[in-house]
């Protein structure tokens, strides 16, 4: 593995591994990859023609990579280059052949599927309210510490997505948390096509009295157009709960396969 | 030519995402039509189909937006 500097050097890269004959979970945006580099935890290689990227990521406490690839189709890696557990992720439909062949391949190499999210969609039909309502609030500064409890409480550090302290402190500015009084919480992203629901939890103590509806109702009259939710296949109480509140599958799935070292 | 192109474009286009409007639509990444993995499949048969270079940098949501704006990106790279 080299470690990238640029991103023109791994723009370069990836141009060169595009085309038929190879199949790519590098859906990364721009501006991610770019700070990935700066930051320096972008590192590539490439096996036989075919280019892995690996992002370095730290989540509490927890250290492990993010593996990309533009591979060629069929081709199954010899993953000794993998230093520490890795995570790779590919997000398919079910006509996108060439993808999940590509996952097929990254378990032949010695890849665990760890589990696969269905993605769930609503569509708002009213008018967006931007109040919350009773027992909600936009999350402030003085709750990053309840924030970063929840989540950590309710998500793996490995599959959670969970995000950094600067990202945790940018959603908090953008009004991106909701809370339920101090046992609750739901976080967003806004995208140019949608928003989209990343994380909902409650604390142990507090759950099976409906919060996570009350929550995902709050959120919903929010929403402008539409929202996503990225939701894992068979657990069935996140699955009722969006069924309940207005989500139905739209056809995306991810597989998530871990590499443990 | 043009009209060929155009043609051909969305002939690409529909096989890939089947359900979507391309004649009319000019919002198709604003709007959710087309997602981060259509890109990709898109690039990779604009490549061989027009035989063109398309950079990883020229994966921006504007230049995906609409059929003109791919023949747009299209035509940048035949110059």
């Amino acid at each position: 593995m080299r470690k990238i500097n640029e991103i023109s050097e791994l723009n370069s890269l990836i141009t060169a591994h595009f085309g038929r004959e190879y199949v790519s979970n590098w859906f990364v945006s721009r501006d991610d990859a770019g700070k990935y580099v700066a930051e320096g935890r972008i590192s590539a290689c490439e096996l036989d023609g075919s280019l892995f990227i690996l992002r370095e990521r730290e989540s509490c406490g927890v250290n492990f990579c993010s593996l990309y690839y533009c591979m060629k189709k069929g081709y199954v890696p010899d993953l000794s280059f993998i230093r520490k557990t890795t995570v790779a992720e590919t997000p398919f439909r079910e006509r996108d052949v060439s993808l999940m062949e590509a996952d097929e391949s990254l378990c032949k190499a010695g890849f665990e599927r760890e589990f696969t999210r269905r993605r769930m969609a609503f569509v708002q039909k009213d008018e967006p309210v931007p109040t919350l309502g009773e027992s909600m609030k936009y999350a402030d500064e003085n709750d990053i510490p309840l924030i970063e409890k929840l989540l950590s409480e309710s998500f793996s550090p490995l599959t959670g997505c969970l995000p950094d302290k600067d990202e945790t402190a940018s959603a908090v500015r953008e009004k991106r948390f909701i809370l339920h009084k101090n046992d609750g919480l739901l976080h967003f992203e806004k995208s140019r096509a949608s928003f989209e629901l990343r994380h909902l939890c409650v604390a142990q103590s507090s759950r099976g009295q409906g919060i996570s509806g009350e929550l995902v109702r709050a959120y919903n009259r929010t929403v402008p157009k539409k929202s996503i939710v990225w939701v894992r296949e068979g657990y069935a109480p996140a699955e009722k709960t969006y069924e309940n509140n207005g989500y139905t599958a739209d056809g995306m799935h991810s597989s998530v396969l871990i590499y443990k070292k | 030519m043009k009209n060929e192109n155009r043609e051909k474009l969305i002939e690409i286009l529909t096989d890939i995402c089947p359900d979507v409007d391309f004649e009319n639509e000019d919002a198709l990444i604003d709007d959710g039509l087309i997602e981060s993995l259509d890109i990709v499949a898109i690039v990779t048969e604009i490549m061989a189909e027009f035989d063109v270079e398309i950079n990883v940098d020229d994966l921006l949501p504007e230049n995906f937006n609409s059929v003109d704006a791919i023949l747009e990106l299209i035509d940048s790279k035949k110059d």
